[in-house]
């Protein structure tokens, strides 16, 4: 198994597109909680409803930086169809499962160590603007550690979704537009459901999950953590099952 | 060793190998041939454990390939040349399915040595022509050093010098007591290559003989004489047993008499000759002759 996983891994650091959605995912995060920050001290963006949540307004960007975390998932499944070498890399290791997991564990580990990096970032950087405003928090403030861990945590579930949604769909664009509904769906498309759909169903779409495990206030719940995980166990599972089931 | 045992692959309606059996020696070269469509590329990936057979079993040393450990040891393979992300380069790809088999990163090295790569190892796969993705094919086949190998199509699309260093290769693979298996739609790319011939048409086995064999059962032997008194020849040759066809004025197709009594008929009658030569018979008329039957996709002028 370790030795899968290390081909995996040399796989995703020997293409160059790896290193380009990262550097994109970490510009979008922090580059969005300079805005949002800056623009809350200039009064042209404004919080509507509820409370301040300091730590969870730095934290906004993760929401658009989780696209390309998604994508490097997608690519690592995607990529081994579309360019025919998935043959290459099961004539070298013909256990679909293991190389399945290897390439979960690649990716998450790499998702979540570079996420959880960028998140602390983007909460230290927001942090130091809105310490101007004079309505900063600190690490050391409740939940502030949580809400940051549960940003990295949040993009690594995306990442691994991403891998077992490639590993389904096998094409590179059917792949990223269902992580992309995902999740971002609910918040761009959810005002054309009825409220008893967006309440019990979108509700529990990883998006807006993710959002409330990055929030401090109102804190989140851990069935939000639990439904995070049961989304990648589930699809992962499925992932499992059509991989060993499909012919090459 | 390979061995396919009873092998049947259907695609929905369209089956294309039809109860496959066959046997893959060490030590020599074995061709495997059909027309396009006759289902090689199939049966390989099952061998392979890519494909699932819809029935019957397909093993290599014993063993159904899926359940090999660090299969590249075992088994080398080149399926297709482009199955290959194009984005990585030639070591990197190489160095990737190295480490998922625990072969040692100098072993990279050196299979791009023997290929001729070394000189573009670093450079990305997507500026290779396709004889050099070819060449980047066997040199992962022959990463993990393995006592089988399996090569589908090798030498299409390659240079003549390219298929004569591939012929060696091979041979030279087969002199080391490995198991060599490649296939072909062209006949006549075996008859230099290859010492035993797997030959199937619309997913069944037609043939399973060495090349001379197949060659000796394919066409009838035939003599062809040119003497200036060809029809005194040709009697001479008719009551001694021969079936003689007059093609020219002066010259004989022979059958069912060997060149040398041929000759010796000749000088017993005092008939000069001017030429006499034994027709080998042609692999690639054999191959024709016996997969007649089984060409998927004969044109039209083929078929009439």
């Amino acid at each position: 198994m370790s030795q899968v996983l290390a081909a995996e891994w040399t796989k995703l650091r020997s293409i160059r597109s790896t290193y380009w959605l990262l550097l994109v995912g970490a510009a979008v995060t922090v580059g969005l909680a300079v805005l949002i920050t800056v623009g809350l001290g200039t009064g042209k963006v404004e919080v509507t409803g509820g409370t301040f949540d300091a730590a969870g307004i730095s934290l906004l960007g993760v929401w658009f930086g989780q696209i390309t975390f998604a994508v490097v998932g997608v690519l690592t499944m995607t990529s081994e169809y579309t360019t025919g070498s998935i043959r290459t890399t099961l004539a070298a290791v013909p256990r679909r499962g293991m190389l399945l997991t290897a390439k979960l564990a690649a990716v998450g580990l790499i998702v979540a160590g570079i996420g959880t990096a960028i998140s602390l970032t983007a909460f230290l950087t927001g942090q130091a603007v809105l310490a101007g405003q004079h309505r900063a928090v600190g690490l050391g403030d409740p939940g502030s550690v949580r809400a940051v861990l549960s940003a990295g945590g949040y993009l690594t579930a995306m990442g691994l979704l991403g891998v077992a949604l490639g590993a389904l769909l096998r094409h590179t664009v059917a792949a990223v537009l269902a992580v992309l509904t995902l999740g971002l769906g609910s918040a761009l498309l959810g005002g054309l459901f009825p409220a008893w759909v967006r309440d019990h169903v979108l509700n529990y779409l990883p998006g807006p999950l993710g959002t409330r495990v990055m929030a401090t206030d109102p804190a989140p719940d851990v069935i939000d953590y639990v439904a995070l995980g049961a989304w990648v166990a589930v699809l992962a599972l499925l992932a499992y099952v059509v991989i060993h089931r499909r012919d090459a | 060793m390979i061995e396919v045992n009873g092998v049947t692959k259907r695609y929905g309606k369209t089956l294309a190998v039809d109860r496959l059996s066959f046997r893959v020696e060490p030590g020599v070269v074995t061709g495997f041939v059909g027309p396009n469509g006759a289902g090689k590329s199939t049966t390989m990936r099952m061998v392979l454990g890519l494909d699932r057979p819809t029935a019957g079993t397909a093993t290599v040393a014993g063993r159904p390939y899926r359940q090999l450990v660090r299969p590249l040891r075992h088994v080398g393979a080149m399926l297709d040349a482009s199955a290959v992300d194009p984005r990585r380069s030639a070591y990197d790809h190489l160095l990737a399915l190295a480490r998922s088999n625990g072969i040692a990163r100098t072993r990279v090295s050196e299979v791009l040595e023997r290929v001729g790569l070394a000189g573009v190892a670093g450079r990305r796969v997507r500026a290779f022509s396709l004889g050099m993705r070819q060449r980047l094919g066997i040199a992962a086949a022959l990463l993990g050093d393995p006592p089988v190998l399996l090569f589908d199509e090798p030498i299409n699309g390659l240079d003549p010098e390219g298929i004569a260093w591939i012929r060696s290769l091979l041979r030279g693979l087969a002199a080391e007591g490995r198991t060599v298996f490649l296939s072909s739609h062209l006949m006549s790319e075996m008859e230099d290559t290859a010492d035993r011939l797997v030959v199937i048409g619309r997913g069944r086995l037609v043939a399973e003989t060495s090349v001379a064999e197949f060659v000796a059962s394919g066409t009838r032997a035939e003599v062809r004489v040119v003497a200036p008194q060809a029809a005194a020849l040709a009697d001479a040759l008719t009551r001694s047993g021969a079936n003689v066809v007059r093609q020219d004025t002066q010259v004989l197709v022979v059958s069912g008499m060997p060149a040398a009594r041929i000759g010796d008929l000749a000088a017993e009658h005092g008939l000069a000759l001017h030429e006499l030569t034994p027709q080998r018979a042609r692999l690639e008329a054999a191959f024709m002759q016996l997969t007649q039957d089984s060409v998927e996709y004969a044109g039209e002028a083929a078929r009439s």
